[in-house]
Order: structure tokens, then sequence, then C-alpha cells
């Protein structure tokens, strides 16, 4: 992917699969996507190392960063979008998918991608963080809003919801 | 603009290496990327600084100005925000920079000298609308002093090992133990130091040390969503359901407040907890645990009229609306007297679930 290098795309599947395997999910495990969606993907990865869990021990950092690994591919399936771009925000990186094409600027005609991760919940907490992200995207004159897909990860099922504004 | 993309693509590439060294636990290599990452971006968007195009302009200062917080240089960081706030970024990105500005004047205050914080002490710090320079609200800041008063007797009955209280007074002897010293509130936003402990005594305060250690780990897990370490911590379900009513009333309600500050020396270091409107959304305290698909959430305003709580199992309010109806709620023991008791006779806003012909509180504050 354009807007993101090979060892930072390693480490995100990496977490990834900490967090799905902390769930005690095993490579295959599917993982059901709502929203603008409905569908199922197959999450498939390596077994993880004693020494890639201990990396991760802090559980927020690990969900956040985990979510953003699934939420970039269930968004590229879902658009045909790559992450193209990102900046950087107080709370991680902001995402950024579009086409390969440069266009004038470097956001311009992209969509954000808003990640947030839930390591184990219910259909209730997935709501409710999507309502979160949701306000958190919409509160401006739609005439003037940046494009944007809001995704939501949870571990313990797994599931997604992903929502374009 | 060539330049800039690839200015801003060295960038984000230093900051890639700097997550990972972080991740590592590298820190010498996470500041020093994080640096370099911080001067690539800063001079990325100098590049834009006098074009219109939008949302390059802006994002650009942003993510340089995010950049410039972890390297702790709030001056440039506030430079950067000033000129990402001119011409016309989109209105996500005007909201972010103002929301990023708070969060500098938040730590530039946290790392003036004017206060030193020593163990036993930490300080409770409100950003937003209405909060001005070593100004609050006096009803909203006697409100979230009430509640915090509230929360360090809990927190210090729960690690003195006693039952969690319904109803009856305060252990004399131990509230002599954890008597709170407010420390001349300085100019921030709003900001108020707390010492706990003996009168008289300045040093061996055990229980005051442990009491703010406890209250600053609790706070970080609340505002980082961490419903698994916070049971872990407090495994007791009416001292859990207290604490996170407790944390909920001294949380940002994103009107008045927007950012609230909790720092102090714990533990051997220092540590400081940020709690945005958002923090804690996954803590709800209910009466009774209902699956999520048997209820619906209400909302109701009005006058808080009747508070009963006789009943062991939960406590009963009632909300009496404008036009005289009443909607009768139940509360978990646990917050009836420290969370709900406060707002008793006012006109309040109370959130709640409703299964069938019951309707369970989650939650209350006071109707604008």
């Amino acid at each position: 992917m354009h807007g993101l290098t090979p060892a930072f795309g390693e480490m995100l599947a990496e977490v990834a699969a900490v967090c799905l395997e902390d769930q005690l999910h095993a490579s295959g495990v599917s993982m059901r996507v709502t929203g603008t969606h409905s569908l199922s993907l197959a999450l498939v990865w390596d077994p993880t190392t004693d020494q890639q869990r201990r990396n991760w021990v802090d559980k927020q950092d690990a969900t956040e960063f985990g979510a953003c690994g699934c939420a970039i591919l269930v968004a590229r399936r879902l658009t045909g979008l790559q992450v193209t771009q990102q900046s950087y925000k107080t709370t991680g990186f902001d995402w950024w998918i579009g086409d390969e094409s440069t266009g004038p600027g470097l956001f311009q005609d992209k969509a954000r991608l808003e990640v947030s991760g839930i390591r184990r919940g219910d259909e209730s907490d997935v709501k409710r963080r999507m309502t979160l992200k949701k306000k958190q995207t919409t509160q401006s004159d739609a005439t003037t809003s940046l494009p944007a897909w809001a995704v939501v990860v949870e571990f313990g099922e797994p599931q997604t919801r992903a929502v374009q504004r | 603009m060539k330049d800039a993309a690839e200015f801003h693509r060295r960038a984000m590439h230093a900051a890639e290496v700097a997550v990972l060294a972080r991740v590592r636990g590298n820190s010498a290599e996470h500041a020093a990327r994080m640096r370099e990452a911080f001067d690539l971006e800063r001079h990325a968007a100098s590049l834009v600084a006098g074009s219109n195009l939008e949302p390059t302009r802006s994002v650009l200062h942003r993510s340089a100005a995010s950049l410039a917080l972890e390297c702790r240089e709030y001056r440039e960081a506030e430079r950067l925000i000033a000129v990402g706030l001119t011409g016309a970024p989109p209105n996500e990105v005007l909201d972010e920079l103002r929301n990023l500005l708070q969060d500098v004047h938040f730590h530039q205050h946290l790392a003036d000298d004017g206060l030193t914080l020593q163990r036993g002490e930490f300080e409770y710090q409100m950003i937003g609308a209405k909060v001005g320079k070593g100004i609050a609200p006096g009803a909203d800041f006697a409100r979230r002093f009430e509640h915090l008063d509230m929360l360090i007797f809990r927190t210090a009955e729960r690690k003195s090992k006693k039952p969690f209280r319904t109803q009856g007074r305060r252990d004399l002897a131990l509230q002599s133990e954890v008597e709170i010293f407010v420390k001349t509130p300085r100019a921030a936003s709003f900001a108020v130091a707390f010492k706990i402990g003996k009168r008289g005594l300045f040093n061996e305060m055990d229980l005051g040390i442990d009491v703010v250690d406890e209250i600053l780990t609790c706070f970080d897990h609340f505002a980082h969503d961490d419903i698994d370490s916070l049971r872990t911590r407090i495994p007791d379900e009416d001292y859990f359901k207290n604490f996170v009513g407790l944390a909920r009333k001294l949380a940002p309600d994103g009107k008045n407040v927007g950012t609230v500050g909790l720092s102090g020396k714990a533990g051997t270091g220092s540590r400081e907890v940020v709690l945005k409107p958002q923090s804690g959304a996954r803590f709800e305290v209910s009466a009774e645990p209902v699956s999520s698909s048997e209820f619906e959430r209400i909302e109701v305003t009005g006058i808080l009229k009747m508070a009963d709580s006789d009943h062991a199992k939960f406590g009963l309010i009632k909300v009496v609306h404008d036009d005289g109806t009443k909607t009768q709620f139940r509360v978990a023991p646990a917050v009836m007297s420290d969370v709900v008791r406060p707002y008793f006779e006012s006109r309040v806003v109370v959130k709640g679930r409703r299964k069938g012909r019951h309707f369970d509180y989650t939650d209350i504050q006071a109707a604008e």
C-alpha cells in the first residue's frame, strides 16, 4: 500500500493477530462485517510468538493498532480503495483512503478512515462506539464535511461495523 | 506541492519508526524519531502555509502540531495550530485543531513549574468553553468538588477493606486519615490541587498516598475504556459501580467543560490522566444487568422529586415532568447516595434503559 510502509503494515498485522488470539480465536476464523455492507471474511495469520505477545501487554495500544490493521483490510475489501496517505494525531495515525492517482494536494479526493477498536464487547458496545464515532465526524455542516468511513472492530466475536458517511 | 509531499512522506516514515521503537521499548529511539518526524512535518506544513489547498494545508498543520505536542514543543504546537486555523479548513479539521489547542494548553499548564506536587497530592484541572483562566462556573465546580470528595472517601474505605457503606455516616477516624486540604487554586484554565492526609502531618501519610495512587490508576483505566483492568482493580461490584458513577460526574460534559486532567505522584513517578467527553463510554451503571437486545434507551427531563433508598436491591427515584406526569427509575444502591442524591429537587436529565414497565437509571446530569 502506498501510504503504509511494509514494516508498519507487518506490525499492524502482528498486533491484530495478538488481539484475536487473546480472544481465543485461531487463524481462519470468520469476521462478521455489518453496516453499509454485510458479509463475512476469513481472517488468516501466522501464529504469534511469546515475544510478540509480550510486546503488546498494553491492551489499549494493542486494541487500537489491531483494529487499524483489520479496518484497513476491510475498507479495501469494501471500497477497493487503499490507504494512500496518513497524517499524525495525538491518538496515533489518521488514515486516508483513495486511489493511487496523485491529485493537486496530498489529501484531496481522499476519504478518511476513522477506526475504533474494542477488545471484547457485545453488539450494543459496537453500536454505541459507532454512534460516538459518527458524532465525532458529523458535527459539521454537511456541505464542507470530508468524506469518511467509520469502522469499529470488535475482537471478541470477532466483528466489524463499517459505515460510510 | 511535490516538495511538501516528499517531506510529509519522510515525516510519516519517521513517525512510523518512532511508534515501532516505542512498541519495542526503545524510548531513546522513539524520542529521536519523533523529533525527526516533527521537524520534517513542520517543514512540509510551511511549504503549503500560503496556499489555499484544503484539506492539505490544515491537515499538515494539525499533523505537525500533534508531533510538536509529542515532543513537548508546546509553543511551536500553538503556533502551528494558529496557522492551521487561518484560511478555510473543513469543519472536522477545524474542530480537531481547536481540541488540539486545548490539549496543548493543558499539557503546557502541567509543565509549568508554578506548583510542585508531592506524593499524596494531586491536581484536578478543567478546560472548556465556560471555563476561563482561573475561573469556573461556581455551581459546576461545587458539584464536582462534592463528587471528588465522595470519590476520595470511597477509595479510602475500599483501600481500608471496609464493606461498601450504603447508609450511615462516615467513619470519623478514617475521615481524619484522608482529610482533604485544598491548595491555592491556580490559573491554568481552572486547576485545584488537593492534599490528602492527616491534619498537621507533612510526611508518612500512607493512606493518603495510597488513595492518590489508586484514584489515578483507576481513572487511567476509565479514560482508556479498559473495563477488564478496572474490574480487576475494583472487584467489589458496589465499589465498582460507585467509582464509575462518580467518575462520570467528574469527566467533561462536552458543553461547559471539554477536558479534565488529573495529575499527581503515583508510585515512584508522576502520572497524568486526560479525560475527554467520550472517556469511559463503555462503562455503564444500572440496577439490573440486561442483555443489549432486551431494552430501549430513554432520556427524560424533569424535577428529581423523591429519592428512596430503603429497598435492599435498588433505590427508587422519580422524575416529575413539566406536565406533572412522573417516571420512576430503579437505581443501583452504589450510586444512590453519592451520585444521585446531590441532584435532589433539581431539574435534571436522567438517562436509562427501559425494559417492559421497568426503567433502570444509567446516568444523571443537571438540565440546562
